[in-house]
């Protein structure tokens, strides 16, 4: 066709591809050529299965077909490597003697991190490339699982909502965390945001095939189609837990599609924008968030400019702006946890971030935990 | 197989014609190597023989391809030659390239012909590769899903380009001698810088995409995520 044509010269995929191959092969050195063909090559995907259908019959199923509970299995055995990190800070403690940990606080890294509660997600082992089938709906036409990338699980783990606690979720469509939020039936109330009303339809049908009615009320969970950078005016001081999982230059896609691809020339401006963006609805998140509660930045780009200095932008102007002091939580134990499921990069500057690799080809996801103090 | 007995006595004839005068070649351990040959006429022998002769393949280069493919005497004189025929007019190969390529790749003449044409067309087209190259790379005695797969690990690993229509190419391609057609280790550990894992499950999901290209209908689910 002609547009095919007229696109083929500089298509937005090859230009997103340069673009990385200029800023990744500097942030990520020799990883990535490794993160590179992963990316380039078809992704791993997890089933986030649905309690609200027969949970224990789906999972059986996937289970009989190879797949396994990554959330799960990766607890139980964080249990058994407990010891190992305590021995691992254990060792640290003794070459640096001098160095005075306080006892409380070494205490306080050993324990292992709470997860949201009933978030079961199935992935195929390591190395393994099966495919899952789409979900089918069971006999109340709910369907039993829903197809993710399993990394992107991740901010929702660990935003680690509590029973009875409101929640917020910012920039919510198609409604994949969504869904998984509401997995842990323990969310006290949950607002549900996103300012694209087509996406928001799209989220609309997600909850519609999984949630019955039944389980499902109004005053449980709100719905609206706001600009989430409003709304630490609309509504401040308010949720326990925000989820603000910005839209970003959505790196695996980028490179794979030429549909809708935010690498076009006319979308150059809608690109170089995208950190501006991110810290305003970052900052919203913050406002929105009552004292000692906390916020969970993510995106699925491998871009500082869109991770690491959003959120220490976000926190400076916060501070400067807003009065809202807010702090960086460590998540090095959490991303332990998952080490066996996910390949974590090594030491990023704040928050972690999943970087795909051929045997485990999850992510690019980024996530940073906020504490707000006051 | 091996039925030795009979025709060993009816052939033997022929066989010392040639073979026997053959100092160098160790005869019967070609004949293990390949018990079909007990089976072929000497008439036919002496045919394939000077058939080969025709296409280049002089003494050394003769005994050479006789020694570390004997099947190729088992293959009629058509079928040779119509491979022969199909590196000139087809990859646009030089008579001496031709000849370069039986000697040290005679496996090809066993190659499934469309294959053979599809890899001709990846490395000329896909890899920015000149006959010569092809032909001193050992690209010949390497297979289409091989080439492939380590040309498209290196490609999407952001090592390899395919040269523009000056040549050019923004990085230093590595030597093709030190990928196609060395052992895997070799390829891994000098020139792509990878584990085996990766490179394992890069096969696997490059077998599913050529398959999957080829026939389309069966291909992944609709997914719903970003
Ligand atoms: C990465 S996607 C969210 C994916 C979703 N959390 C999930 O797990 O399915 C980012 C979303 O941000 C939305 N968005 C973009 N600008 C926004 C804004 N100013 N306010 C609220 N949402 C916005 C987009 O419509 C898009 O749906």
């Amino acid at each position: 066709t002609k547009w095919a044509a007229s696109q083929a010269k500089f298509p937005s995929t090859s230009l997103a591809l340069q673009n990385f191959d200029v800023n990744y092969g500097t942030q990520l050195g020799d990883l990535w050529p490794s993160v590179r063909v992963s990316m380039l090559s078809e992704q791993k995907y997890g089933a986030l299965i649905n309690n609200f259908s027969d949970a224990t019959e789906v999972m059986e199923e996937l289970q009989s077909q190879g797949a396994l509970d990554f959330v799960c299995s990766d607890f139980e055995q964080g249990d058994e490597r407990q010891g190992t990190t305590e021995e691992y800070l254990h060792g640290d403690e003794l070459s640096s003697v001098n160095a005075t940990f306080s006892a409380s606080e070494t205490q306080e890294e050993t324990v292992p991190p709470r997860l949201s509660p009933n978030i079961k997600c199935l992935v195929f082992p390591k190395g393994d490339i099966s495919r899952f089938k789409p979900a089918r709906p069971d006999s109340n036409r709910t369907l039993g699982y829903y197809l993710m990338d399993a990394a992107s699980l991740l901010p929702v783990l660990a935003l680690d909502a509590q029973e009875g606690h409101s929640v917020l979720d910012l920039c919510a469509a198609p409604g994949g965390k969504t869904l998984a939020l509401l997995q842990t039936q323990a969310i006290g109330y949950l607002a549900v945001n996103d300012s694209s009303v087509s996406r928001m339809a799209r989220l609309h049908r997600v909850l519609q095939n999984y949630i019955p009615r039944e389980h499902w009320s109004e005053d449980q969970v709100r719905i609206t189609s706001f600009d989430g950078r409003k709304w630490g005016e609309l509504e401040r001081d308010t949720f326990d837990r925000v989820l603000v999982d910005v839209p970003c230059t959505t790196d695996r896609h980028s490179l794979l599609e030429e549909d809708n691809n935010i690498f076009k020339k006319s979308r150059t401006k809608e690109r170089q924008m995208l950190p501006l963006l991110q810290t305003q609805l970052l900052v919203a998140g913050l406002q929105a968030v009552q004292p000692g509660g906390e916020v969970l930045y993510s995106t699925c780009t491998l871009s500082q400019l869109q991770n690491e200095c959003v959120v220490e932008r976000a926190l400076q102007v916060a501070q400067e702006e807003l009065g809202i002091t807010a702090h960086v939580q460590d998540l090095g134990p959490f991303a332990q946890l998952f080490g066996d499921t996910f390949r974590f990069a090594p030491k990023p500057r704040l928050g972690e971030l999943v970087l795909p690799h051929l045997t485990a080809n999850f992510g690019p996801i980024y996530l940073c935990k906020l504490h707000r103090s006051h | 197989m091996q039925k030795v007995g009979a025709n060993m006595d009816i052939q033997s004839s022929a066989w010392s014609c040639w073979l026997w005068a053959q100092s160098s070649l160790p005869v019967l351990k070609i004949l293990g190597k390949c018990p079909e040959l007990y089976q072929v006429k000497g008439a036919l022998l002496q045919q394939r023989v000077d058939n080969l002769r025709k296409l280049g393949l002089v003494e050394g280069s003769l005994q050479r391809v006789v020694r570390h493919y004997p099947q190729l005497l088992t293959l009629p004189v058509k079928r040779v030659n119509g491979v022969s025929r199909f590196l000139r007019e087809k990859c646009h190969l030089t008579a001496q390239q031709v000849t370069d390529v039986l000697r040290d790749s005679a496996a090809v003449v066993l190659e499934d012909m469309d294959k053979l044409e599809y890899k001709f067309q990846y490395a000329y087209f896909r890899m920015g590769l000149g006959q010569a190259e092809m032909v001193k790379s050992g690209l010949f005695r390497v297979s289409l899903e091989e080439v492939r797969c380590r040309h498209g690990f290196l490609e999407r690993r952001g090592l390899y380009q395919t040269p523009d229509k000056k040549g050019q190419t923004r990085i230093v391609n590595p030597k093709l001698k030190d990928f196609l057609a060395v052992p895997e280790d070799t390829f891994l550990n000098k020139v792509a810088m990878a584990t085996g894992e990766e490179f394992e499950v890069f096969r696997k999901l490059m077998d599913r995409e050529i398959q999957e290209e080829e026939e389309p209908e069966f291909s992944g689910s609709d997914i719903d995520d970003e």
